[in-house]
């Protein structure tokens, strides 16, 4: 056999064999354990810690293209925060963002048993990035035009009359679900940093090594990196969900890739190997 | 396997036909979203914002500034008027005046806290290596000094450019874990939520 | 008074911002308390500039008969068709929603989906280990991909804690250089601005 050939395969083989790879294990799930990183223990551990009756504002800045890895990020936080009794305010700084996080908070709060408004408040989208996140530390009625997604003013919520600014004492943590600008920064620079108010972030997993530094010196007091981590919480939580379920093919998926490294590698070798043996 | 599920599979699956070859499917579906998501933009801004200021700060209160403003920055469409181009400077100059503001007011706060904790104390091999890996990442950076041609500015950048490979190897190893999870939330809605054949 | 004057908005905007935050006075009159209100107000204005922008474009497309025009008629009416239909409705209508619904989360999710496969590919036909640099590269990329997924714990149960190593020291150390670089750029780009030495967004043209 001509290891050299391995170097010039059709691509899409190698594209059928990873989707073969990674559609298996979603029907006969592997079932292999998973451990908690620090980053994720810390996450959770902050929100835990939190007295009942906190008020938790989540910034939601993501959109569909990041929903699969940054959906199960939000249902575990959002569902831990509920199971805590924590009030939640949700701020979207992407417009399509608003749509998503509705489809995911709303069905948790409705099984179980919170009430919009009283519980948790979904403040949809407010254009002007960083700004908006600014102006929301000054008052969150003049940021936000005075309504939620819906269009209902806020002083029809209870909640909102008990938090009108986005600030330390009114706040007792900030989490951001981010996939890009505006997002984690925005929060950091302009809330966190200045305020003392903790912070924890659930960046997509590609975002994750650019937070560390942050996560280090603790202006990130805990991390949730992408489907992985969403997954390592829900664990946490005892309460296994979509995450979970992907983790045997993602681990799979991620084998596979590094098989078409090696393959790469070797039939690159091969091909300089043959070279050299000819030019001699 | 509902109506709108059948819809967005046959969508879902126009786009994935790329990766075979470029198709009039792809490019069907692929222009429908960029019409989608700015449509979908406008809405939004639209809904959350724009009408109800409109609604009850301008036409409730009669706060007229706030249309002004809101005219202000209407202004920048003039973009697209070649001749009254330049009128769209002046929004455009009052947004970049505020970016420069704000990042220069806020800024240093959480810039200066990542030096200080690069200060660490060199009690664990850990720190001694975290200290010198900022170090030589930052000094890789600085290109005007003479000693730079060096042998011990060659070795700098040699070494800088390892540490530097470490950090985007563990920038690449996570990327790859995201794009699968992507990848896999649309196997999951194909098979589960459309052809309901997976639990 | 084409770009005099814009260029000293910047600069007073940009002054005042930072007088209010860094004085003692300007943080008791709380100028941008209402400036931000006004900053998001013209932002709002501004909503429909990248639609105009993309309408003007292929509708260029269109009217000269250039290659795939057929393809800018599909996203004008999409665009504008989904935009009338949410006016009427709002965003929260039932119509909206279903539509909604249906396409756009699934069109976008898919085409970043897509990207999966490229990776796939770039790792079978790019990721050679030509070097120290790039075999360095490969390696840790390996152990983080490996180290992130159960079934690297499951062949070395040593693989989480070298990815969380390397994530905690090398990588955040790197990452905490190159950001503190970005910040300093950004910084002296910042000050040029203000300073009316960096005028490119102003664009070219006479006063």
């Amino acid at each position: 056999m001509k290891w050299s050939r391995l170097s010039s395969l059709d691509v899409r083989w190698i594209y059928v064999v990873f989707l073969v790879v990674l559609v298996i294990p979603m029907f006969r799930p592997l079932g292999l354990p998973m451990s908690i990183t620090p980053e994720v223990r810390d996450y959770a551990n902050t929100i835990e810690s939190l007295p009942p009756g906190s008020v938790v504002w989540i910034g939601a800045d993501y959109s569909p293209g990041s929903a699969a890895e940054n959906n199960p990020q939000l249902a575990a936080t959002f569902r831990h925060c509920m199971m805590k009794g924590h009030k939640v305010i949700i701020l979207e700084l992407w417009e399509q963002a608003p749509d998503i996080v509705r489809s995911i908070v709303d069905p948790i709060a409705r099984e179980m048993g919170k009430v919009y408004g009283v519980d948790y408040v979904n403040l949809g989208y407010k254009p002007g990035g960083g700004v908006a996140v600014l102006a929301m530390t000054r008052d969150i009625k003049t940021a936000s035009a005075g309504v939620d997604i819906s269009g209902t003013k806020l002083e029809n919520f209870p909640l909102m009359q008990q938090v009108t600014a986005l600030q330390k004492g009114q706040v007792q943590l900030v989490i951001s679900i981010n996939t890009g600008s505006p997002g984690y920064a925005d929060y950091l620079n302009y809330v966190t940093d200045p305020l003392g108010i903790p912070f924890l972030s659930c960046p997509t997993a590609g975002m994750l090594t650019g937070q560390m530094p942050f996560y280090r010196s603790k202006q990130i007091r805990g991390l949730l990196p992408g489907l992985a981590g969403a997954a390592q919480y829900e664990i946490w939580l005892k309460q296994p969900g979509d995450a979970c379920r992907q983790m045997d093919a993602q681990s799979l998926g991620h084998l596979i890739v590094l098989l078409f490294v090696a393959l790469g590698n070797i039939g690159y070798f091969a091909s300089r190997k043959e070279k050299g043996g000819a030019s001699k | 396997m509902n109506a709108q599920n059948t819809i967005a599979a046959v969508l879902t699956l126009c786009i994935l036909t790329i990766i075979w070859k470029e198709n009039p499917a792809f490019r069907i579906a692929e222009h429908l979203m960029v019409g989608f998501a700015a449509a979908h933009s406008m809405v939004r801004a639209i809904d959350n914002y724009i009408r109800p200021t409109l609604k009850t700060d301008v036409a409730h209160e009669g706060d007229y500034i706030a249309l002004a403003f809101m005219l202000f920055g209407a202004v920048m469409y003039f973009r697209h008027m070649p001749r009254l181009s330049w009128i769209a400077r002046y929004p455009m100059c009052w947004f970049v005046g505020y970016g420069v503001g704000y990042t220069l007011a806020y800024g240093p706060r959480p810039f200066i806290k990542q030096i200080t904790d690069t200060f660490i104390p060199f009690n664990s091999v850990n720190n001694v290596i975290y200290f010198t890996v900022t170090l030589i990442t930052i000094v890789y950076f600085f290109f005007t000094p003479r000693w730079r041609d060096s042998s011990l500015g060659k070795q700098i950048d040699r070494w800088a450019r390892r540490v530097m490979m470490m950090g985007f190897g563990a920038t690449f190893g996570n990327v790859v874990q995201g794009r699968i999870s992507l990848l896999l939330g649309r196997l999951q809605f194909l098979f589960r939520d459309w052809l309901g054949v997976m639990k | 008074m084409k770009r005099t004057i814009p260029l000293i908005i910047t600069s007073v905007t940009a002054l005042v911002l930072i007088l209010s935050q860094a004085t003692m006075l300007g943080r008791k009159l709380e100028i941008p308390k209402i400036l931000d209100r006004y900053y998001l107000l013209a932002q709002a204005g501004a909503f429909m500039l990248g639609s105009i922008g993309r309408t003007r474009l292929h509708l260029q497309n269109i009217i000269r008969r250039r290659e795939g025009y057929a393809y800018s008629i599909v996203l004008l009416v999409a665009l504008w068709g989904f935009f009338i239909l949410g006016l009427f409705q709002t965003s929260n209508g039932r119509v909206y929603q279903w539509v909604f619904n249906a396409t756009l989360p699934h069109l976008e999710s898919t085409t970043f989906a897509v990207i999966a496969f490229y990776i796939a590919s770039a790792a079978y036909r790019a990721f050679r280990m030509r070097n120290i640099d790039s075999s360095i590269l490969l390696i840790t990329g390996a152990l983080v991909i490996l180290g992130s997924v159960p079934i690297g714990e499951a062949m070395w149960k040593a693989l989480p804690s070298i990815k969380t190593w390397i994530m905690n020291v090398p990588n955040s150390a790197v990452q905490r250089g190159l950001q503190i670089c970005i910040r300093v750029g950004s910084f002296a780009v910042a000050l040029r601005v203000l300073l009316a030495l960096e005028r490119a967004h102003v664009g070219r043209g006479s006063d």
